[in-house]
């Protein structure tokens, strides 16, 4: 996670995202690589639009067309 | 965050060239209203965050920093206007000047330019609650709980978490619209392939005996399983080959449109009538909730109202009401957010079956269109395309609530209008069409079998893509929401904490200044979009703060939640904070206290205090919580403050020894006795005779105070020998014989015997004589006062009341146990 962390984003918030992704991680419905793009997008600091969490969540496969 | 170490203010508001020096101390402020000291403190936040609230604040439209930051006489010239702050960041170990001009607020100079220091500085720009007036603290006390939430949540900068909240919301409801869409699609497909089938339900068995007796028409196998790559017209004649393709299937035609004659006949079905019925109710519901329904908006603004009730009338228009009268007749209009919720969520259900019933009458008048279009020769279908342009429109409106729930009225009137009911020359057209159907010739055996075929394929796939997009946008639906709830979860407990831990944190405070209140608690409530606080009240009940305390508790309680949230908020980082006559209304009982709190609960933190009541600055030094302070004489438009060291008291009597003025300096002697004696009283429980009007002089107090100082020594002397503490025993001992022989040489016990030979007899000294006095008397203070440096404060006894335990203090250097059993 500490790759992604960005300096605009409070303790609080940190705190937040941080279990908010460890919970995210055992749920069963959510892979891995969703959980992780997410984590990258909250992390910014900026307030993510619905595309960008779609993008997030379910990035488009291999030989997808844009 | 910083310390600062000295601020130079230049022809800014009402100041034209100061200085002041902290040394990276606490440093009070004092001055009456109007000497400017006001100024300083807006400097402080200008040059820190470029901004001032004073002039930007609520209500203040038509100030600027930019017009009225410079001084009278420099409006014109604002580069003039500047302050220069030296100061050190103690978490970088360095020092750093910053310097903000007027005529660029914006732009802030950071000597040495170092990336870290900036950052530093644009924190404290993002985070202005480090100034606080007494205004201000209204804003965490007695404002609305919504507002409160709000104030709160941007100290603690928690915005960010109910915009989080709100960003992955807006993307769950619009997976959930998605799935509804989707949904309705396929149920559309899965009716259409039961229409052209000509069966109630889709039973696989029924499906491939239907398409089985077509093969068998052509004389092909049948077909044993059904998968999703069955196809119906396998081995069957190609399109254009041996047959030649159809226009229309008159037999899958007639069974479509004999499907819609009978939607049509039976009207609305008594459940999409129900369905309607409820969201008309609904909608009414909510529209006539405040009329305003604009739903949230108005919903705030009653709810603001209810809490901005004070007297009996209405605080918007005045007109006269009773108050809890109209409190009563606001709640009746207002539904409050959970009822909303579930309110909004009942209809979102309802619009669904709604829209999928309008979107299926579509779909079935479109498809008869198409039939119409596709018939030679080709009948008209204007008016089937305008019935159809209608239900579009009905449906566009009914999402178009479900986006935004302020357009209450473009649904409720949809609702309201009969779209089940075909218009007329729309019903002659179908009647024309059917009639055209019919006058197809029968097709050959085989070829009906190619026709039907072909288009129970055609159906089929179509029920299989809708099928798969639907399970698709489910899952996607099922993400979506996993990720909302968990994030509301996780927030919410995270949140819950950070408010139990500050309302933790300000009973402590508010008990360490209030000792009379004996089980006090505040509570912090978070709900949804606000923030409840409500404290106890003797024991009996939790109230908000404004119900019962006095304002001056209003005060405490407001520092303590400021402080509270601070210590929370930037923990280490609250280095630095400025009190702009925050504590004026606390009642004289509690001022040390607070001192106290200060100095030891925020040894790291820097205050600037002002004030207006010197006797409240006397306090701050006597407690220790500043070492110096700077009084504000007076003001004048050309020069700005007068300013007058508050230099030590000793240093000020020898001052005026030096210029033979006895006379002053027995004046000085007397009035700050006068002061001390009463701050000894009161931390040594001296027993004093009560005076009803409490006017007591020097007098009255010094002899009582004293005998209680020695007093409590020898109780000391006493509790040491009882635990067997020789070494304390026998400091205590050679501290009452310094005690007894300074009492002595003040002569202060003759003082109640020969009222004829006491301080008022000064005055007509010698300064040889007076200065003996005055030397004794210092003496006699230090010998009381800590010797910490550190420290410096007077002694006091704990606890408060009942038998006294210990004497202590604010450090611990001074710590005597007066316990023998």
């Amino acid at each position: 996670m500490a790759e992604y962390e960005n300096e605009s984003i409070s303790p609080t918030v940190k705190k937040i995202l941080d279990e908010f992704i460890n919970v995210l991680r055992t749920n069963d419905v959510i892979d891995d690589q969703s959980v992780n793009n997410l984590d990258k997008l909250l992390r910014t600091g900026k307030i993510p639009k619905p595309d960008e969490i779609d993008d997030a969540l379910f990035p488009p496969a291999i030989g997808d067309k844009s | 965050m910083i310390r600062i170490n000295t601020i130079h203010i230049e022809e800014f508001r009402g100041i034209r060239d100061l200085i002041l020096d902290f040394s990276g101390n606490n440093f009070g402020i004092c001055g009456s209203n109007g000497t400017g000291k006001s100024g300083v403190v807006d400097a402080i936040e200008f040059c820190l965050t470029g901004n001032i609230t004073r002039l930007s604040g609520q209500g203040q439209g038509e100030l600027s920093v930019k017009a009225h930051g410079p001084h009278i006489d420099q409006c014109a010239n604002p580069d003039k206007a500047k302050v220069t702050i030296s100061a050190t960041v103690p978490s970088l170990g360095k020092d750093v000047t910053i310097t903000r001009s007027v005529k660029n607020s914006r732009s802030v100079t950071i000597d040495p330019p170092d990336l870290n220091l900036q950052e530093i500085i644009e924190e404290l720009q993002s985070h202005p609650e480090f100034a606080l007036s007494r205004r201000e603290i209204a804003k965490y006390i007695v404002t609305p709980p919504s507002q409160r939430s709000t104030d709160v949540q941007t100290l603690l900068r928690l915005d960010h978490i109910g915009d989080l909240r709100k960003a992955l919301l807006s993307y769950a409801n619009k997976c959930k619209r998605e799935v509804d869409e989707t949904e309705r699609a396929r149920g559309r497909a899965e009716t259409e392939l039961k229409t052209a089938l000509n069966i109630p339900t889709l039973d696989r068995t029924q499906v491939l005996e239907k398409a089985n007796a077509q093969r068998s028409a052509l004389g092909l196998p049948a077909l044993t399983e059904l998968t999703p790559k069955t196809s119906f017209k396998e081995g069957a004649p190609e399109d254009g080959k041996e047959v030649k393709k159809p226009s229309v299937s008159k037999q899958v035609a007639l069974s479509d449109l004999k499907a819609l004659s009978t939607a049509i006949d039976i009207g609305l079905s008594e459940e999409l009538k129900a369905h309607i019925e409820s969201a008309i109710a609904s909608l009414k519901q909510l529209k006539d909730d405040e009329k305003a329904l604009l739903l949230a908006r108005s919903h705030g603004f009653i709810t603001t109202g209810i809490d901005l009730i004070t007297d009996d009338s209405c605080p918007l228009c005045d007109l006269k009401w009773d108050a809890e009268e109209l409190r009563l007749h606001l709640k009746e209009k207002l539904l409050s957010s959970k009822e909303i919720g579930t309110l909004l969520n009942k209809l979102g259900n309802t619009n669904n079956v709604i829209i999928a019933g309008i979107e299926g009458r579509a779909a079935d008048i479109r498809k008869a269109s198409i039939y119409a279009a596709a018939l030679e020769p080709a009948l008209s279908h204007v008016k089937l395309d305008a019935y159809v342009e209608t239900l579009d429109e009905a449906v566009a409106a009914l999402k178009e609530f479900e986006h935004d729930h302020a357009q209450i009225e473009g649904a409720i009137t949809v609702l309201e209008v009969k779209w089940w009911e075909v218009p007329q020359d729309a019903q002659m057209q179908l009647d024309e069409l059917a009639k055209g159907v019919n006058a197809l010739p029968e097709s050959l055996a085989k070829d009906k079998a190619v026709e039907f075929l072909a288009v129970l394929q055609d159906r089929y796939e179509r029920l299989l893509t809708a099928t798969k997009n639907a399970k698709s946008v489910a899952a996607r639906n099922t993400v979506a929401q996993n990720v909302y709830e968990h994030y509301n979860t996780v927030s919410n407990t995270v949140l819950e904490g950070i408010y139990d831990a500050v309302a933790k944190e300000f009973t402590d405070f508010y008990k360490a200044i209030n000792d009379d209140e004996g089980m006090f608690i505040g509570q912090l409530k978070a709900e949804p979009a606000k923030l409840s606080f409500n404290v106890d009240f003797y024991g009996r009940g939790v109230f908000p703060p404004g119900a019962y305390h006095s304002e001056g508790h209003q005060d405490g309680m407001g520092l303590c939640l400021y402080l509270a949230l601070m210590k929370h908020t930037l923990g280490d980082k609250f280095t630095f904070a400025v009190l702009d006559d925050v504590l004026m209304s606390v009642d004289t009982g509690h001022r040390r206290e607070v001192c106290r709190l200060l100095k030891t609960k925020f040894p790291n933190t820097q205050f600037v205090l002002t004030t207006h009541d010197r006797i409240w600055l006397q306090y701050m030094k006597t407690e220790g919580l500043i070492q110096n302070g700077q009084f504000f004489g007076g003001w004048n438009i050309d020069t700005g403050p007068r300013i007058w060291n508050d230099t030590d008291i000793w240093t000020e009597i020898q001052q005026s020894l030096d210029k033979n003025d006895v006379p002053r300096a027995a004046a000085l002697l007397r009035r700050y006795l006068e002061y001390i004696a009463a701050v000894l009283a009161d931390n040594l429980r001296a027993q004093v005779e009560y005076r009803g009007d409490a006017s007591y002089d020097l007098g009255d107090l010094l002899p009582p105070t004293l005998n209680r100082w020695k007093d409590r020594l020898k109780k000391g002397i006493k509790s040491a020998e009882h635990w067997g503490h020789g070494d304390a025993k026998a400091e205590l001992k050679t501290k009452l014989a310094e005690a007894e022989t300074l009492i002595q040489k003040c002569n202060v016990e003759q003082w109640a015997i020969n009222k004829s030979v006491h301080f008022n007899e000064w005055e007509n000294f010698t300064i040889s004589e007076f200065k003996e006095v005055s030397d004794v008397f210092m003496a006699l203070l230090e010998h009381i006062r800590c010797q910490n440096a550190k420290c410096g404060g007077y002694p006091y006894l704990t606890p408060r009341k009942g038998t006294s335990e210990q004497l202590r203090c604010n450090c611990g250097t001074i710590n005597v146990n007066l316990k023998v059993k």
